[in-house]
């Protein structure tokens, strides 16, 4: 790990409260997780069809995007395409204006944290609401999101109660239970009430989207809380902000993404709410498909295969490092393995291409993947990928060069080695090798090369 | 619009193209009272509540006092699931706006599993506009300590009562 990156993730991993709180919300996901893929007895096959059905129409995505593009325009919605993030603010604030809105729902979407699209809105002088809980809450924390799925997942209870209570979202002298399950309900009912009536005026809602189907225009939309269905149905204008790979092509296909998304997500047999929208069913309806170097992506097969990626979270709740450091470690909205893949694929910072090394390369991540992506190789590639271009410095090719320069002279290596055993110790003392002790051993050297042991007690007997 | 097309064009020129597997078939019919049964259970699970009507008068007097009852389209038996399209998302909101949410159903609106269900779904969104919900249970979040909480922002309740003669006779 470069050191930037070591500084990100070294220190969140000290921090007890947010090292309990990961623990607590990922060992829920993953049980949750595990029972929902033991029960389908066909899960392996079904994760084997989700592969093949996002791979063919990745392949082909030029097909479906022009089918899909038809489709919604055939029903009168409008279409964008942004380039970049800039040109995704541009488009989508644009909307807002030229329709007066000014009291706007959002519900939660990775592509909108992508392209910071609340930030534009802020600099023109309003904020969009976030409808979905966690989302909510960070909002009103001023944070990111640290999860795909969950977004506040990094925070407990106790800190949310002290938020709610700062910001007026539970009344002053207001009196939570002390117990977890109870000011859980506490909290989330509070804000139930407190979201109330904006969720029921509005003038535009934002949303990203699940799936997009190709043969009938459809955005798919997954949800528990009904706040998407609030974002879709109170304001007269819609805005969808999607991934262009988010196509598929039939709604029948939904028949496997959906149980693959969900129990991978949340462990549920189905989620609380599906909807699907062919078409302004409102006033107006405009889609705005994200390009942000995913057509670049798909020029490569191996990229291309990263984006395969539905987005449900479960890599990140299965990684030791996830867990760990949380998902804020990353700076960016994709944080996790899969977020270390994507990331580099879609920033332009020289940064990024180093966060394929924040994976201790353990593989729980390609095991639970619904869509079977070898994230693991993907891992590997993208670091040998950052190292042929020269970035991020890494000290193992100069120590590589050290070690082959005196293993090349057998005269060489025994000095260098008398001069390790000699000098080893006073190293170590000296605080010298502090960076490697920190999280491992450094075992000493043995008394007597075995050279030595060699010339001076002879071959071993047989 | 053009140039993203022609850039996804340009990006896939010469990749391998695979082809697209078949559809999962949709299950079998399957009898109406196990189907029900199925539902029901599911629907529980899901922290609905499942009832049986004799007529539709019953039905409107079983789901008790509150808002008209909607009418479901289709019964996921396998996940208990309703589903049900509408022409616009305003009229939507008489399943979202309210406390209780009721849904009356016929058995002919009861699927096995949610490959039939879209199949029927197909011709509707294929046809034109079209905004159709699947609906699990009452709305719920565990966003904050993984902790269930039923309602989040849509209904509290929810129920769905079968009626066993077909509706209007």
């Amino acid at each position: 790990m470069t050191d930037p990156l070591r500084r990100e993730f070294g220190s969140r991993a000290k921090d007890p409260v947010l090292r309990r709180n990961l623990l607590r919300a990922t060992d829920t996901s993953n049980a949750h997780r595990a029972a929902a893929a033991a029960e389908r007895a066909d899960w392996e096959e079904l994760r084997s069809r989700g592969a093949a059905i996002r791979d063919h129409t990745l392949a082909r995505l030029d097909d479906y995007l022009a089918e899909f593009i038809r489709s919604v325009e055939a029903r009168g919605g409008r279409v964008h395409a942004a380039r970049d993030a800039p040109a995704a603010r541009r488009i989508v604030t644009g909307i807002a204006r030229r329709k007066g809105a000014t009291r706007i729902l959002k519900s939660k979407s990775m592509a909108t944290e992508e392209v910071e699209l609340n930030r534009a809105f802020e600099r023109l002088g309003f904020e969009p609401l976030e409808t979905d809980l966690g989302e909510y809450i960070v909002q009103l924390a001023g944070e990111a999101p640290s999860h795909i799925t969950a977004p506040a997942l990094h925070r407990s209870a106790e800190e949310i109660r002290d938020l709610f209570l700062a910001r007026g979202v539970l009344p002053p002298g207001d009196r939570p239970p002390a117990d977890r399950a109870g000011l859980a309900r506490w909290l989330s009912l509070a804000a139930r009430r407190h979201l109330a009536p904006r969720l029921r005026e509005a003038d535009l809602g934002i949303t990203g989207a699940n799936f997009l189907v190709a043969e009938t225009g459809t955005v798919v939309l997954v949800e528990n809380e009904g706040n998407i269905r609030f974002t879709t149905t109170t304001p007269p204008a819609q805005v969808v902000l999607a991934g262009v790979e988010k196509i598929v092509p039939r709604l029948a296909d939904l028949a496997v993404l959906l149980p693959l998304l969900v129990r991978s997500a949340t462990g549920q047999r189905f989620p609380g709410t599906v909807s699907l929208i062919s078409g302004p069913v409102s006033e107006s309806l405009d889609i705005v498909l994200l390009d942000n170097r995913r057509t670049a992506a798909l020029a490569d097969p191996g990229d291309r295969e990263i984006l395969r990626c539905i987005r449900c979270g479960a890599c990140l709740n299965v990684c030791p490092v996830y867990r760990t450091a949380g998902g804020h470690a990353w700076g960016s909205p994709y944080p996790g393995p899969i977020g270390s893949l994507l990331t580099p694929l879609l920033s332009t910072r020289d940064a990024d291409r180093a966060l394929p090394h924040a994976s201790s390369l353990c593989g729980a991540c390609s095991e639970v993947c619904p869509v079977r992506i070898p994230i693991v190789d993907h891992l590997l590639r993208l670091r040998a990928r950052a190292a042929a271009a020269g970035s991020p410095a890494s000290p193992g090719p100069l120590a590589i060069r050290v070690f082959s320069y005196l293993a090349r002279d057998p005269r060489r290596y025994e000095r260098a080695t008398w001069l390790l055993r000699r000098f080893w110790g006073i190293a170590l003392r000296a605080g010298l090798m502090k960076r490697w002790t920190r999280y491992r051993d450094a075992p000493s050297p043995a008394a007597r090369t075995f050279r030595e042991l060699w010339r001076d007690d002879g071959p071993p007997a047989r | 619009m053009d140039r993203l097309l022609a850039d996804v064009r340009r990006a896939l020129a010469g990749a391998d193209r695979p082809e697209l597997p078949p559809a999962p078939p949709p299950a079998a019919g399957g009898d109406p009272a196990l189907l029900a049964e199925r539902f029901g259970t599911e629907l529980s699970r899901a922290g609905g509540r499942f009832l049986v009507a004799a007529s539709e008068a019953e039905a409107r007097a079983a789901a008790g006092p509150g808002a008209p009852p909607d009418r479901a389209d289709l019964l996921i038996a396998e996940t208990g699931t309703v589903v049900r399209s509408y022409a616009s998302a305003r009229e939507s909101r008489v399943s979202l706006w309210d406390e209780r949410c009721v849904f009356l159903a016929t058995s002919e609106a009861l699927v096995p599993d949610l490959a039939t269900a879209l199949a029927r779904l197909a011709p509707i969104h294929r046809a034109g506009r079209a905004y159709t919900v699947f609906v699990t249970g009452p709305s719920r979040t565990a966003d904050i300590e993984k902790v269930l909480v039923i309602p989040a922002h849509g209904p509290r309740e929810l129920v769905v009562v079968l009626v066993r003669a077909p509706a209007g006779c």
